[in-house]
This record gives structure tokens, C-alpha cells and sequence, in this order.
């Protein structure tokens, strides 16, 4: 653990000093928290605040031969406890694991492209804030600051030794925060537990039928549709077809990022399901909206302001065949 | 054994009649979970009397955990608990500008808190066992103080830590002991006061 | 008998020699023992900016007025919390978890949870328990996710995700 600790500070050491003429130093700071997020064992509390409320939960999060294993639990509200693997994700009930949710893609994702980045250099004004601490450890704390208000400005605090984000902060008008997790207690290395993971393994669904999505279940695609209008520097990073819980006929959801945030449009047949199909709803820093246009209910969903989803959302259109 | 299965083992002691075992729990996690309560309760005071609760209630609640989280997420879970029942009971909700405001650092909240502390004496004690604590630490010969930082700051166990100081395991279980009693050597005249009170 | 005390805290000793160690520790009033004293350097080490003083005594002498907690014995009795506990867990709906938690923490704490803080935006502009399957497909590819990593995630599953059916 102690090797890995001082591994981070080389990397940063590395990296900045390479890229420092080319690029700024703000985004050198994001591959490292994207790489220590992954790659750190680190055991802590923190409070997700988000719309007046807010939420305790405890995180463990371990590296093995396996890949990546990570714990939640909530320590408010109801209880919950959600164990996340190799993409995919489990709830832990009555000492058994309930698999609730499959997310095939995500471990293929990879962290952070260099075409992220430049995007991201384009869009935000990175900026270094000073130090600060957080949860008993020193963080360097770095601004994003979009250059339109067609986005959110992202603040995040991360701990200089190890690259681990500390807290992290999106903020809307007026600098009013939208959303933000903060540690409060935080152990990096060390002694972890790491007793559930064997529970995890032993556990032994993987490959169950059921809620398990196959690599059929997604699928690259043209759809065909397109949004006309979008932020600037947003630009197209995924196309797809996917099948959704509930759902008949496979959703095609496109996705657009400008590097730090991300908007997806789905557009699928309207079953007339839906009664409010004209509503704009959000979570934190995330907003919705959805609408009926000809025999299609679209949904576009961000880490956008309000304004922005709906532009997005009255500007697709079918320019296929 | 692990950190963890101490936990337990008290706590199975507790469900068996040994209330003194929980006695143990409470000197282990008084101040992690009073950390965690001030963050939801500002008063310094207040913060102390829901600690206080949020232990009285988790000594009624033992019967019921069944070992199937950690006892510390448990207790944090009470801990919150109490302190949100303790803002609604007051008419007043967890502090959303600050500690959570962005902009707020944790130094600023930690400046707040020495100020408000209702009696001087605490405070002052408070600053002082600190101080000996750190001054005694640096005092310590280098294998003790890395020993004992590697145990409580880093939580490596003992056996990692022969393989970092390059030593048996004998000589760690050696060193963080005598690191320790070196501290409470110069912390027990401190704590002991000549009242017989405690701090 | 201190340096025992210390390698009990820091998990090492065997189960029986723990066992043993720990019917041995005597608390002497006015005096802090040796477990006490070594907890609280290493709160210390890790905590320095939130040290108060030892609440324990203040505890003890409120715990002279509970009962002696003791868990139920026998097979029976163990096997119908779980199954309380399965069905509550399963259906996940808000109000089955009140009911639930009544069972594990003193009843007073239980009705209150369901009083909610006001939200700031109202109820009908958050997002919905139906709508949480696109906010789910929509994390797996934004960038913010990965920075944040399980953290964020937590976002889809926040309590306000879960509605009565």
C-alpha cells in the first residue's frame, strides 16, 4: 500500500512535468484522480448533498487479482447496500447477493480519452485554487469553469498524495452548489475489509440468467437521428441500441460529452405508457426531460442546467431514411 | 483476528450480559463518531449530548445486530440518525451552507468549533493533550514513531509493517507497545486530575 | 498486561487469549485505563482537530439506568428476525423500511424518519422512481462518473430513487 502511495506522487511528479508546457496543469490533475479512483484501496464515510437533502454512506473500495471491487452502504435513510464488479452490480440482501443491475459497458469504458481532455481544455478554464483541507488531508483545489452558462462549473479537491478526490462539487447559478460529495473520514491503504469480497466472489452468479444483460443486449448503431443544437464542444462519443427494463422495443440512446459532462438523448416508440410526457425533472446536477414528438417519447438526461437539456431536446430530429 | 473481529468480539460479550465491554466500544469510538456527529451538529455542547444518545441508543439496539455489517457503520447509522431526530426535534435542519457549502474549508469549521466550546477548561484541555501527544511523539525514537504511525495513521497490520521496517513481527508488536506507553506516560499525569475528575 | 492491551486493539491477539485479556480489565474510577489512553493517542494521531473530552463516565452513569441488553438465545427466535428483515429489505418501499428499522433502534427514533426535510424543489419536478433507468444508462458513459467513481454512483440509488410501488 505504502509503494502505491508513493507510486501516485511519482506519477504526479511525471506527469506534470511532461505535459506542463503543453498543457494545463488543471487537467493533469484529472487523469491522476482518474487513475487513483481506480487503482487505490481506500475505506471512508462520505455525505452526498444534493436538492436541500443529504445522504451518508460508507465506500470501500479494494483492488485484486479480479479487477476492482467496491462497497456501499448507505449509513441514513433506508438501508441499503450495493457491492459494484466488473460492470456489474449487486445488492446485498439477507447475506445473499441479488444481482439489480447490469451496466455491460462501463468496465469497457476507458477513463478519461486524450480527446476528453483536449475537449475539456477547450470548454472549462481550469484553475488552481490553493490548498485546503478535507476529511484530515491536503488537497489541492481546482475549478472548471465553463466558458458559457450552458453547463456547470465543476470544483473538485484532491488529496496531493495520493490523487484521490476528496470532495467534489458541481455548482449552477450563482455559484449555488447543485450537487457535492464530501469525505469526512478516510483511509487510504492500509488494513482494508476485505471479507466481502470473498462473499462476492463465492456468491458465484455470474452468469445467471435473468437481469444479467449479454453484450447482445447493446449495440452500436446509426440511428439516424441527430441534435442539431448542442453546447459548444459537446461532441458525439456514443451511438447505440439498448435494450431497457420494461421496455419492448430496443431504446437508442446517443451520447454527447464535452469532457466533464455528458448529455444522452433517448429517443424509443412511444408506448403510451406515459401520461406527463412534457415534464423536465432533476436530481442534483442532474436534469430530465422528456416529450412526445411524432410516434417518439424522447429523453434527454445531463449534468447540465435545465436550459441546456431542453434546447438539446427540441432540436432532434430523424435525418435518416 | 482483525480489527473488526475485536468489534465483535465485544459486542457478542455485551449480548451476553457484560455491559463493561461496551464501555470498551465507547472509549474506541467516542471521537470518530463525535467527528461525525459535528458535522451535522454545530454546538459543540449539543454535538457531546447527542453523542452521548446516539451510544444509549445503540446499547439498546445491540440485541439486534446480527454482525451482518461492521459495528462501525452500524454505529455511524445511529449516530446520524440521532443527530438528524436530534435538528428536527429542534425545528432546525443539518447545516446545508456550511460545513457542505463548497466554499466552506474544513479549517474554517474547525476555527468555528474552538471558538464556540462552552467551558475554557475543556477547550484548553482539549489543546493540551493534543500538544503532548505530539510533542511526546516527537521525542519518540525514529522505529518507535514509524511504527506506531504505520499502525494508526497508514492501518497496516503488524505483519505488514515487519515487511516495511524490515523486522519480525515480535520486534513491531514491541515497538508500537512501547510507543504507546510512552505517550500515556507523559498523558496520564494530564488526565488524572488532582480532583479525581475526569476530563 | 499493557502491551496485551495493546496488540488487542490492533486485532492481533487470538479469540481465546483475547477472551481471557478482556474479562482481566478492570476499570478503576478516576483513572483512565490503559485501553482508553492508547485509543485516544491514536484519535489523535488521525483526528487532532477533534478531540473533546472522554464522554464515557457521562455514559456509564446514564447506562446504570438501562437494563442489561441481552440477545435473544435459541434458533427460533434468530430466524424470524432475518426473515422480518428479508421481506422488508426486498420490497424496498419506504414504508416497509420504517417498519423495519423500528425493530432494530429504540422506537422513538423510528417515526420521525419518515418526516422528510423539505425539499427545496417540489416534490413533482424530481426525478422519478420510473425515470431512474435512463439516469442509470446515462452514468455508465459520463465522464463525471468515472472521476467520482463509486461515489457518484450513489446518485442513482439515493433514496429518493426508491418509491411505494
Amino acid at each position: 500500500m505504502r509503494l502505491l502511495v508513493v507510486f501516485c506522487g511519482l506519477l504526479l511528479a511525471v506527469v506534470t512535468n511532461v505535459y506542463a508546457e503543453e498543457r494545463p496543469v488543471g487537467l493533469d490533475w484529472l487523469e491522476v484522480v482518474a487513475f487513483a479512483g481506480h487503482q487505490t484501496d481506500y475505506s471512508g464515510v462520505f455525505v452526498y448533498q444534493y436538492d436541500n437533502r443529504d445522504e451518508t454512506s460508507s465506500i470501500i473500495h479494494v483492488t485484486g487479482s479480479n479487477g476492482e471491487y467496491e462497497k456501499l452502504e448507505s449509513l441514513d435513510g433506508p438501508k441499503r447496500e450495493i457491492i459494484r464488479h466488473d460492470g456489474e452490480v449487486w445488492s446485498y440482501v439477507n447475506h445473499k447477493m441479488v444481482q439489480v443491475e447490469s451496466q455491460q459497458g462501463r468496465s469497457s469504458f476507458p477513463s478519461l480519452l486524450p480527446e476528453q481532455l483536449s475537449a475539456l481544455s477547450a470548454n472549462y478554464q481550469a484553475k488552481l485554487l490553493g490548498m485546503e483541507r478535507v476529511a484530515g488531508y491536503n488537497a489541492q483545489v481546482i475549478l472548471f469553469q465553463p466558458k458559457d452558462n450552458l453547463r456547470y462549473t465543476h470544483k473538485i479537491w484532491v488529496h496531493t498524495d495520493s490523487g484521490l478526490l476528496l470532495k467534489a462539487a458541481v455548482l449552477g447559478d450563482k455559484n449555488k452548489v447543485a450537487e457535492q460529495y464530501a469525505f469526512t473520514q478516510l483511509q487510504i491503504g492500509g488494513k482494508i475489509d476485505r471479507s466481502w469480497v470473498k462473499e462476492c466472489d463465492s456468491a458465484g452468479l455470474h452468469g445467471k440468467p435473468g437481469l444479467q444483460q449479454s453484450a447482445k443486449d447493446i449495440s452500436p448503431t446509426n440511428s439516424g437521428w441527430v441534435a442539431d443544437t448542442l453546447p459548444s464542444g459537446f461532441k458525439k462519443t456514443m451511438e447505440i441500441q439498448r435494450k431497457m427494463r420494461g421496455k419492448h422495443a430496443p431504446v437508442t440512446q446517443i451520447v454527447y460529452s464535452d469532457g466533464l459532462s455528458a448529455i444522452s438523448i433517448f429517443i424509443e416508440p412511444n408506448d403510451q405508457d406515459e401520461d406527463d410526457v412534457d415534464g423536465l425533472s432533476s436530481r442534483g446536477a442532474v436534469n430530465l426531460y422528456h416529450r412526445i414528438m411524432d410516434q417518439n417519447l424522447i429523453t434527454v438526461v445531463g449534468e447540465v442546467p435545465p436550459r441546456t437539456v431542453m434546447q438539446v431536446l427540441s432540436s432532434v430530429r430523424y435525418n435518416g431514411k | 483476528m482483525t480489527d473488526r473481529d475485536v468489534d465483535q468480539q465485544l459486542v457478542e460479550r455485551v449480548q451476553r450480559g457484560d455491559k463493561h465491554a461496551f464501555d470498551l466500544l465507547v472509549s474506541k469510538y467516542q471521537r470518530k463518531l463525535g467527528r461525525l456527529i459535528s458535522r451535522f451538529v454545530r454546538d459543540p455542547a449539543e454535538a457531546e449530548d447527542v453523542t452521548q444518545d446516539a451510544f444509549i441508543k445503540a446499547y439498546r439496539a445491540l440485541p439486534g445486530f446480527r454482525g451482518e455489517s461492521a459495528f462501525y457503520t452500524w454505529l455511524y447509522r445511529i449516530g446520524i440518525n440521532t443527530a438528524k431526530n436530534h435538528l428536527l426535534a429542534n425545528k432546525r435542519r443539518a447545516p446545508t451552507s456550511t460545513p457542505f457549502d463548497a466554499e466552506e474549508s474544513e479549517s474554517f469549521e474547525e476555527a468555528s468549533l474552538l471558538r464556540e466550546v462552552n467551558t475554557p477548561e475543556n477547550e484548553l484541555m482539549s489543546k493540551q493533550v493534543v500538544g503532548v501527544v505530539q510533542a511526546s511523539l516527537q521525542q519518540l525514537p525514529e522505529d518507535l514513531r514509524s511504527a506506531l504511525t504505520l499502525r494508526e495513521i497508514e492501518g497496516l497490520s503488524y505483519e505488514e509493517i515487519a515487511v516495511v521496517m524490515n523486522c519480525p513481527i515480535g520486534t513491531v508488536r514491541s515497538r508500537i507497545f512501547r510507543a504507546r506507553e510512552a505517550v500515556a506516560e507523559n498523558l496520564r499525569p494530564l488526565l488524572e486530575t488532582s480532583k479525581g475528575k475526569r476530563w | 498486561m499493557k502491551q496485551e492491551i495493546s496488540v488487542l486493539m490492533d486485532g492481533e491477539l487470538f479469540e481465546d487469549e483475547a477472551e481471557s485479556l478482556l474479562d482481566n480489565i478492570k476499570r478503576d474510577a478516576g483513572i483512565p485505563n490503559d485501553w482508553e489512553i492508547y485509543h485516544l493517542i491514536g484519535d489523535v494521531l488521525r483526528q487532532p482537530e477533534h478531540i473533546h473530552r472522554d464522554l464515557s463516565t457521562k455514559i456509564r452513569e446514564r447506562m446504570h439506568d438501562e437494563p442489561t441488553v441481552l440477545a435473544p438465545r435459541g434458533r427460533a427466535v434468530k430466524q424470524r428476525m432475518r426473515t422480518i428483515a428479508l421481506s422488508a429489505a426486498a420490497s424496498l418501499v419506504a414504508v416497509g423500511v420504517v417498519a423495519w428499522m423500528s425493530l432494530q433502534i429504540s422506537p422513538e427514533v423510528a417515526p420521525q424518519m419518515a418526516m422528510q426535510q423539505p425539499a427545496l424543489r417540489p416534490a413533482s419536478m424530481q426525478i422519478k422512481a420510473g425515470s431512474n433507468d435512463y439516469l442509470i444508462a446515462h452514468q455508465e458513459f459520463s465522464p463525471g462518473a468515472d472521476l467520482n467513481g463509486g461515489a457518484s454512483y450513489i446518485r442513482t440509488v439515493s433514496y429518493s430513487s426508491y418509491e411505494a410501488p
